[in-house]
């Protein structure tokens, strides 16, 4: 086994602009789940609306990527207002169905053949990334070297500029949660009755949430695709939204540095597992029936579901979190 | 507006008419499935005044309470406060008009510190803006103020020294204070207060008892539901006893220990509480 | 009863629910040594002959008959139909490609409609697309939208009868502890596949398979209570939490069926093909739908006297009314509980089988069918377990009823139930049965 390179490319995986991708969808979800309570099981939606609300103007209609980012976040926040107005008046579980079945309506629309005229169907919407391309002074054709593994310069230049995304959008939650604003949003998630009899219009701070983060959601989705150069409708299955979830759980919710530190962890436990059950499969150094070149892949996804569970019933206070602080009450 | 005494003191007979109320029910009426949890016909509260509502268990005071601050709508009636017709009015907003309640269970928030407990109360803050939150320098002022202002309340309801604990960490009494000075961070001219005494432990029952009264002498007014009837006979001016959802007496502490109606309705509830001594 | 007996019944429930677990993992291995076809995507269906004699439509299939899948003119599979009318063409790759008939290859006298003969199909990743050629008088479109309506509702009810067994479970757990449970599908999936291991590798015939998958479904609700929820909720953890690690676990089981079974389409050995549908009025179903249907009504009934008459389905229902009170009349919540676990186990597994009869076994069945038994429960009323019936009911109908409303929509069936939901939720959010106090 070629330990070196399963090592640096798990490592790369971790840092790579997919990675900020996530980390961006995870930052939205956490300001959702980690500061206001609200169970959004339906952030892949909003990613989707990200990717597919920016792409889709410029593939199809031609716009400049200066009209098409306005639409999308239009968007973005009417689908947290469609979600938020039926189920915020109501107990948890409603928003938490109620976002999961919204995700997979936006799914199977994307997944349509009726749409297929629209949304490039299982192909995706190619073509729209020509600005960031454009924008990129690294050359694409020289070859960078993170120990084992080398990567393009587009590849660099989207790295470099998907965290300082990350890191902005970092910021900004950061600088709203340390207002007042968010130590209302914090009180919610504690308890909205409290918050209520204090004179807060709950339901506004919600729905504010709500916008917030699936924003930044949405420009994670499009962060997603735009790193790939396509959009996919693939990307943006219910697994997305858990995969989010497992990042903020694991670096630890409702705290500014968890989504960042929660992906890296993520992304370079999971690739590590996929690289070594991917070689082991090639050279036989595991019988079939275990795992076959057909079916290791899948592992990863079973590692992360065990994990979600294992880790909001034994340490719900993220990895690195402070017991006292953990944000779901396990006494 | 200056009264003559005898005026200032209502009869003591259900839902009798006060000379100066600040809170006002009318027919206030709420039924879960076929049972009628409260149905008030007339209810005022006067201005400036401790009073204490009481009952056996079951007999709807916290859902009449739940009624009147808006976290409960009822089926039928209207209740008016300071002037504001209340019908309708959702928690927040009835908490902004100056009614602020507390609950029964506390609900310190657990994952904050105390301080923070208490910046929270303060109400109309700019800060608490969407646009203004993440740019530091539009709240920073009001911040500091309202700071003072907390600090101010921890040390007269000496908790100071928890400033920066998290509430989580509090005992059940400390929260019950915390609550209550959380509750005078929104400056309420009616606070309203379900069972401030359960759980609390006899040390700090005293000093509780102490709060209650420097709101009054602050100029607010206080309403309060309790089972010990202690504290009800040493701080409260009126006193109205609820029973299966209605009003059966109102009086001075003294008046209603004698009422037979009240013993009543607390015997017929196999309710075994020691009404007390009119001392 | 004595702590000592109970203890060692839980046990003993707990190691039956480990070694059918083990039973169930073993098997899959063979499963895969024995399938040939492996490929992950795949293009299959029949060529049928579809004529009218005395008056009656009737389907025959043709054999022999060569279809070749192409992608932009250059051939990428092709196939003979066997004694079916089946082909089976598997794929490597994902897109849009074109089906043909190969006309020269139609026995005398049998001809396709020239618009027929080319077909677009897209293939999804894991996905098994159908497409059907019919030769012959075409009925498909002389029939008008009115005459198919009925058919349109049967199919309905049948959907809502499989939606109404396994969501009834899940409105008891959520009744009787407030959980979510959002791995509820995956027991679905569980049932289904149990079915089709016994059937399939042991070679049971369907009906003691299916029998058997209700059983051990039942025991995975009783070790999920015991193992699981039971001492989650003596720690007092949050229904919040609770909601995420049911997220994680149906994510989990749902791979590890994948993992297990891999991505295709996979059929029972009996009832699967049946040619002859019983005729009721305009209506046509197959025989084994009829029974799929009287079957679900019956346990309907049963689950709903065991509810209203039994000492134990009172004291279930007293427990959704107010665990409190009941715990304080003397009722064992906890064994209240594991008996629901139990129950919507065993009933998650039966509609696992019965959907798996009509629409296939596949990994990710249980997810699809999850949303439609929350859209049930929540239409009906949150915890109300004969709301979930009734909810069931209109959300089932509603799915086949968009399909006939908005043609060609099938692969957006869901939507319209989805977006009823919302609708509701809107104006009436307890639901249709609900009561106002459970909401706040």
């Amino acid at each position: 086994m070629n330990w070196d390179l399963i090592f640096w490319n798990a490592l790369y995986t971790a840092i790579s602009a997919a990675a900020a991708g996530y980390c961006i969808i995870a930052s939205g979800l956490n300001v959702h789940v980690g500061y206001t309570g609200l169970l959004n099981f339906g952030q892949a939606g909003f990613a989707a609306i990200g990717a597919y609300a920016f792409a889709i103007p410029i593939v199809a209609y031609g716009w400049a990527w200066y009209w098409a980012l306005p639409l999308m976040l239009v968007c973005s926040v009417l689908l947290a207002l469609a979600l938020g107005l039926p189920t915020l008046r109501l107990r948890a579980d409603y928003l938490a169905i109620v976002t999961i079945a919204v995700a997979e309506i936006i799914r199977l629309f994307l997944n349509s053949t009726r749409f297929t005229w629209l949304t490039g169907g299982t192909d995706g919407r190619n073509g729209w990334t020509t600005f960031f391309e454009d924008l990129n002074p690294i050359d694409n054709t020289a070859r960078f070297d993170m120990g084992a593994q080398s990567i393009d310069g587009y590849r660099l230049f989207m790295m470099i500029v998907g965290w300082c995304l990350a890191a902005l959008i970092a910021t900004f939650i950061w600088a709203l949660m340390r207002s007042p604003w968010g130590r209302v949003l914090k009180s919610i998630r504690e308890d909205e009755d409290a918050a209520r009899a204090l004179g807060k219009n709950v339901l506004a701070y919600k729905m504010q949430s709500l916008v917030i983060g699936g924003v930044i959601g949405s420009i994670g989705g499009l962060w997603l695709s735009a790193q790939k150069q396509s959009a996919q409708t693939g990307e943006f299955a219910t697994t997305l939204t858990f995969f989010a979830f497992l990042i903020i759980v694991l670096g630890g919710l409702g705290r500014v540095k968890g989504p960042i530190v929660g992906t890296i962890i993520f992304f370079f436990v999971i690739q590590f597992v996929d690289n070594v059950l991917e070689q082991a499969t090639r050279t036989d150094n595991i019988p079939d029936w275990i795992v076959d070149s057909t079916n290791f892949g899948i592992v990863k996804n079973v590692v992360a579901g065990l994990s979600l569970a294992l880790l909001v019933i034994f340490r719900p206070q993220g990895i690195f979190g402070d017991k006292r602080e953990q944000v779901f009450d396990v006494r | 507006m200056s009264a003559d005494p005898a005026e200032t003191v209502p009869p003591a007979v259900p839902g009798a008419r006060k000379h100066d109320p600040i809170l006002v029910a009318d027919g206030i009426t709420r039924r879960f499935g076929g049972l009628v949890a409260v149905n008030v016909d007339h209810f005022e509260v006067e201005r400036n005044k401790i009073t204490a509502l009481i009952g056996p268990n079951g007999a709807g005071k916290t859902t009449f309470f739940n009624l009147l601050t808006g976290f409960d709508k009822p089926d039928g009636g209207r209740s008016r406060f300071d002037g504001h017709e209340m019908a309708d009015s959702s928690a927040h907003k009835v908490a902004k008009l100056g009614m602020v309640r507390t609950f029964q269970l506390t609900k310190a928030l657990a994952r904050l510190t105390v301080i923070e407990n208490m910046r929270l109360g303060a109400a109309n803050q700019r800060g608490e803006r969407l646009w203004a939150g993440p740019f530091k320098f539009l709240w920073k002022h009001e911040e500091a103020e309202i700071t003072a202002r907390a600090d101010a309340l921890l040390e007269r309801f000496k908790m100071d020294h928890m400033r920066d604990e998290f509430a989580g960490n509090l005992s059940g009494g400390q929260r019950k204070l915390l609550e209550m000075a959380r509750a005078l961070m929104t400056d309420p001219t009616l606070i309203m207060l379900d069972e401030p005494m359960a759980g609390v432990n006899p040390a700090l029952k005293q000093s509780l008892l102490g709060h209650v009264k420097e709101l009054k002498d602050e100029g607010r007014t206080v309403l309060f539901v309790e089972h010990d009837m202690d504290m009800v006979h040493e701080i409260s001016d009126w006193v109205v006893v609820m029973a299966q959802g209605e009003i059966i007496a109102e009086g001075t502490a003294a008046q209603i220990s004698g009422n037979q109606n009240v013993i009543d309705a607390y015997l017929g509830a196999h309710h075994d509480l020691d009404l007390g001594d009119a001392s | 009863m004595g702590t000592d007996r109970r203890r060692a019944r839980s046990v003993r429930i707990l190691l039956a629910a480990f070694v059918s677990l083990l039973v169930v993992g073993a098997f899959p291995s063979a499963t895969s040594a024995q399938t040939d076809d492996e490929a992950p995507q795949s293009v299959r269906g029949k060529v049928q002959n579809r004529f009218e004699e005395d008056g009656e439509r009737v389907t025959e299939p043709v054999p022999d008959v060569r279809i070749v899948l192409e992608d932009a003119g250059t051939l990428i599979g092709e196939d003979v139909t066997d004694a079916d009318g089946s082909y089976f063409i598997g794929l490597e790759q994902t897109g849009t490609f074109t089906v043909r008939i190969d006309v020269t290859t139609l026995p005398d006298g049998l001809e396709v409609a020239e618009e027929d003969e080319v077909q677009d199909v897209e293939v999804g990743g894991n996905q098994n697309v159908t497409r059907v050629f019919f030769l012959g008088e075409d009925t498909r479109n002389v029939q008008s939208k009115w005459s198919l309506l009925p058919q349109t509702l049967a199919n309905g009810l049948k959907l809502a009868m499989i939606i109404a067994i396994t969501s009834i479970g899940l409105s008891l757990i959520f009744g009787t502890t407030g959980l979510s449970n959002f791995s509820h599908g995956e027991m679905v999936t569980f049932g289904a596949f149990v079915a089709f291991v016994f059937n399939s590798d042991v070679g049971w015939h369907l009906i003691p398979a299916a029998l058997a998958a209700v059983a051990v479904t039942g025991l995975l609700g009783a070790g999920f209570e015991k193992g699981l929820w039971g001492p989650l909720r003596r720690r007092s953890t949050s229904l919040t939490s609770m909601m995420i690690v049911s997220i994680g676990i149906a994510l989990a089981m749902r791979y590890f069926f994948l993992y297990l079974f891999g991505g295709d389409l996979k059929a029972f050995q009996q009832y699967t093909l049946q040619r002859d549908p019983v005729s009721i009025g305009p209506i046509d179903l197959p025989p084994r739908t009829l029974f799929i249907i009287g079957a679900s009504a019956l346990v309907i009934v049963g689950v709903a006297l065991f509810l209203l008459r039994t000492r134990f389905g009172k004291a279930i229902r007293a427990v959704s009314d107010n665990p409190a009170l009941a715990s304080s009349s003397g009722i064992d919540t906890d064994r209240v509980v594991l008996l629901v676990w139990i129950l919507g186990g065993a009933l998650a597994g039966l509609g696992g089988v019965f959907y798996g009869l009509e629409f296939g076994i596949k990994w990710d069945m249980g997810f699809t069918l999850l949303l439609l038994m929350f859209a049930a429960i929540t239409l009906g009323g949150l915890g109300n377990p004969f709301g979930a019936l009734l909810g069931s009911l209109v959300i089932g109908i509603f799915v086949e009823l968009w399909t006939w409303i908005v043609p060609n929509a099938n692969d957006l069936k869901t939507v319209g139930a989805l977006g009823v939901l919302i609708l509701v939720l809107l104006v009436r959010p307890q639901g249709l049965l609900g009561s106002k106090e459970r909401i706040g």
